[in-house]
């Protein structure tokens, strides 16, 4: 699946076309067929970059973490702006995800900037506490 | 450590193969897969041997929902617990 931007992101593709629209440029668009077919799709604005991951057919959206190559799921980038774990430890569907990323992109694009690393380290332990709520949510299953 | 090539094979199918080397032995192995899904069967040999299971990436940075993220959970189910540095998975008793 690709959008009007032709850039196949599967079922971010219309995320990806609103990002390139919004002033967001492509900075790599890869496919590895030696691997599953995994794929990347890279994109920045200013300090804020995104990309799209298709790993073993499943896609996923990141964003980066402050002055790192640390990639962060939406759902640990809402822990860290809204100071709580989202209520459900399920993963974010493609619409609650994409909508992170069109809702709150200034906020994220705010924090992208921040060049004192508490940002990042808030990423971190916020990644920390909702793959703990998972483990314990989903326990062997 | 263990990494995972895709083959395609002569009929045009393809086929999924981990590669490992053991750290005592130094030997290397390979299994071969039909299925992309899921290593399982590379996880029950090294729960079958007890061994502890190295990740090529943090326990924390699993995609929520992705396969990986599956593995851990199935690890977990037979008492597998995660390393403290989360970079690895400890037997039963380990942990």
């Amino acid at each position: 699946m690709s959008g009007v931007s032709g850039l196949d992101a599967g079922p971010f593709s219309v995320l990806v076309d609103e990002l390139v629209h919004g002033g967001f440029t492509v900075l790599g668009d890869t496919v590895d067929d030696e691997r599953f077919g995994n794929a990347l799709l890279l994109l920045r604005r200013g300090a804020t970059r995104v990309r799209v991951v298709k790993d073993r057919s499943q896609w996923f959206v990141e964003i980066a973490g402050p002055g790192s190559d640390a990639w962060f799921a939406p759902a640990v980038w809402l822990a860290m702006l809204d100071g709580e774990l989202p209520p459900s430890p399920q993963p974010l569907s493609v619409e609650e995800q994409s909508s992170l990323l069109r809702v709150r992109m200034a906020e994220v694009d705010l924090a992208s900037g921040d060049e004192t690393g508490q940002t990042l380290t808030g990423l971190k332990s916020w990644q920390a506490k909702r793959a703990a709520a998972r483990r314990h949510e989903f326990p062997g299953s | 450590m263990a990494w995972i090539r895709s083959r395609r094979r002569k009929d045009g199918t393809t086929i999924q193969q981990v590669n490992w080397r053991d750290r005592v032995s130094n030997k290397q192995y390979a299994e071969t897969f039909a299925d992309q899904i899921t290593n399982q069967k590379f996880l029950d040999r090294a729960i079958a041997r007890g061994s502890n299971v190295q990740l090529a990436t943090a326990a924390d940075a699993a995609r929520e929902g992705s396969f990986f993220e599956k593995e851990l959970q199935y690890m977990q189910s037979q008492r597998y617990t995660v390393a403290p540095d989360g970079m690895s998975l400890l037997p039963p008793g380990l942990g």
